[in-house]
């Protein structure tokens, strides 16, 4: 691993060039796959950078001179944005990546910065939920609104715990079931009454969905909007994840939806929107651990910015806070004006 | 610059237990080897900046000037003899 004495090789220059997007893919594959691990590398691009219903993303490449090699990536994915009530074009953050030899901060800042002069143009909000690498650049940078999002989480099931602490099988097996036992009547006891059925939908999102995020007010001053066709993309299109989708209905009217997805047999909620009033929320929470608790799941979790309005029900649910990891947002001056879930990045 | 060398490499020593892990030498690469990432890059700069008094552009940010601590201390060496010259 001995390197040339310093100063004695000749230094390699790099600079940031915009991606086109059909010309440059199998480039753009071969870095993602080689610096992001991105898997399903030609379905995932096809879906996130191309078939965006508010369109395509954009991309830059550190590239060496003289050379075709791709350094590193950074790309901005579009999103309707609704600020105040009205409709606004912005931009999530993501699929950056650099080669480890490159990591050495400046690289990493000369491809973000391309990135954010795009994402700000006008007065254009974007949004960025980023790695510990990726918070690094931003530090540096000294750009952006920092803020958390935490990670609330139910417990359900104490088989897990119990079994660490207790290596006795026989006893941690008796132990767990009495625990969980009590867990679920705790969850029965703190069930409130509610006139919302809740069931699975396995089709695609209609136009009621519109409708719902249409005649919404709500308390959040920035969101993304939750059109049919954003729906049908991002959790009916995604190459090769199925989340599962709940949704609220009295009669025919819906009243709310909440989105569930499984990592290593934990579930977490991902999106979550209701009407105004927001009564089907409670509903759709419990019907949610229920389905996580059939599933197995030794507890439910759901990430949300740390100040948002909804952390309250959750708490009064039997939610707890657990870890918190940062968000940069952009071309906004509130920190907790915005409202923003695990299913707000893709990426 | 022997002892700024020491100081880089015990610095990089105390801050990163893959380095303490390995045993690295002034030589060693400490981009490929995964040692330094970017939030390590930013806690050596800062280290840099408030131990010999001199101020990083991102410009200078560049591997080839934090590939091993070699390299890191000739650029620093370089940096404050600049300073110096300018004064």
């Amino acid at each position: 691993m001995a390197l040339p004495a310093a100063g004695q090789e000749k230094s390699v220059r790099a600079e940031v060039q915009c991606a086109d997007l059909a010309k440059d893919k199998s480039r753009l594959l071969l870095a993602l796959e080689e610096y992001l691990g991105a898997t399903e590398g030609a379905k995932r691009f096809d879906w996130l950078y191309l078939e965006n219903p508010y369109g395509w993303a954009k991309a830059w490449m550190l590239v060496p001179e003289g050379s075709r090699e791709v350094l590193g990536v950074a790309a901005i994915f579009p999103r309707l944005l609704l600020k105040a009530g009205k409709n606004t074009v912005g931009y999530v953050f993501g699929d950056f990546c650099l080669k480890p030899s490159w990591r050495s901060l400046g690289p990493g800042i000369q491809l973000q910065k391309a990135c954010m002069l795009s994402a700000s143009s006008g007065e254009a909000l974007s949004y960025d939920m980023p790695s510990a690498g990726m918070l690094a650049i931003y530090k540096r940078i000294r750009q952006g609104i920092a803020t958390e999002m935490v990670r609330y989480a139910r417990p359900l099931r104490m088989n897990r715990k119990v079994s660490e602490r207790l290596p006795f099988l026989p006893a941690a097996e008796a132990i767990s079931s009495v625990g969980n036992e009590l867990l679920r009547w705790k969850d029965i006891l703190a069930e409130k009454r509610s006139n919302w059925a809740v069931s699975t939908m396995d089709g695609p999102f209609g136009k009621e969905f519109d409708e719902l995020n249409e005649g919404l007010v709500e308390d959040a001053e920035v969101r993304v909007a939750r059109s049919s066709a954003y729906l049908n993309w991002r959790f009916r299109g995604h190459p090769y994840r199925r989340p599962v989708v709940l949704v609220a209905k009295n009669g025919a009217k819906l009243g709310g939806f909440l989105i569930l997805d499984q990592e290593q047999g934990q579930m977490s909620i991902i999106d979550v929107q209701s009407a105004t009033d927001r009564s089907a929320i409670p509903a759709l929470l419990e019907a949610a651990t229920k389905l996580a608790r059939r599933a197995g799941s030794e507890s439910l979790s759901f990430s949300l910015l740390k100040n948002d309005s909804l952390t309250v029900l959750l708490r009064e649910i039997g939610f707890r806070p657990r870890e918190s990891r940062p968000v940069v947002l952009f071309g906004t001056s509130v920190e907790n004006a915005w409202r923003l879930f695990d299913g707000d990045r893709e990426s | 610059m022997n002892s700024l060398q020491e100081q880089i490499h015990d610095f990089v020593l105390e801050k990163f237990p893959q380095a303490r892990k390995r045993g690295i030498s002034f030589q060693d690469d400490l981009l490929k080897s995964g040692i330094l990432d970017s939030l390590g890059i930013l806690d050596l700069v800062t280290f840099v900046e408030q131990s010999f008094g001199i101020t990083l552009s991102d410009d200078e940010l560049l591997p080839e000037n934090f590939q091993t601590v070699e390299h890191l201390a000739t650029f620093v060496q370089n940096k404050i003899s600049s300073v110096n010259h300018n004064l």
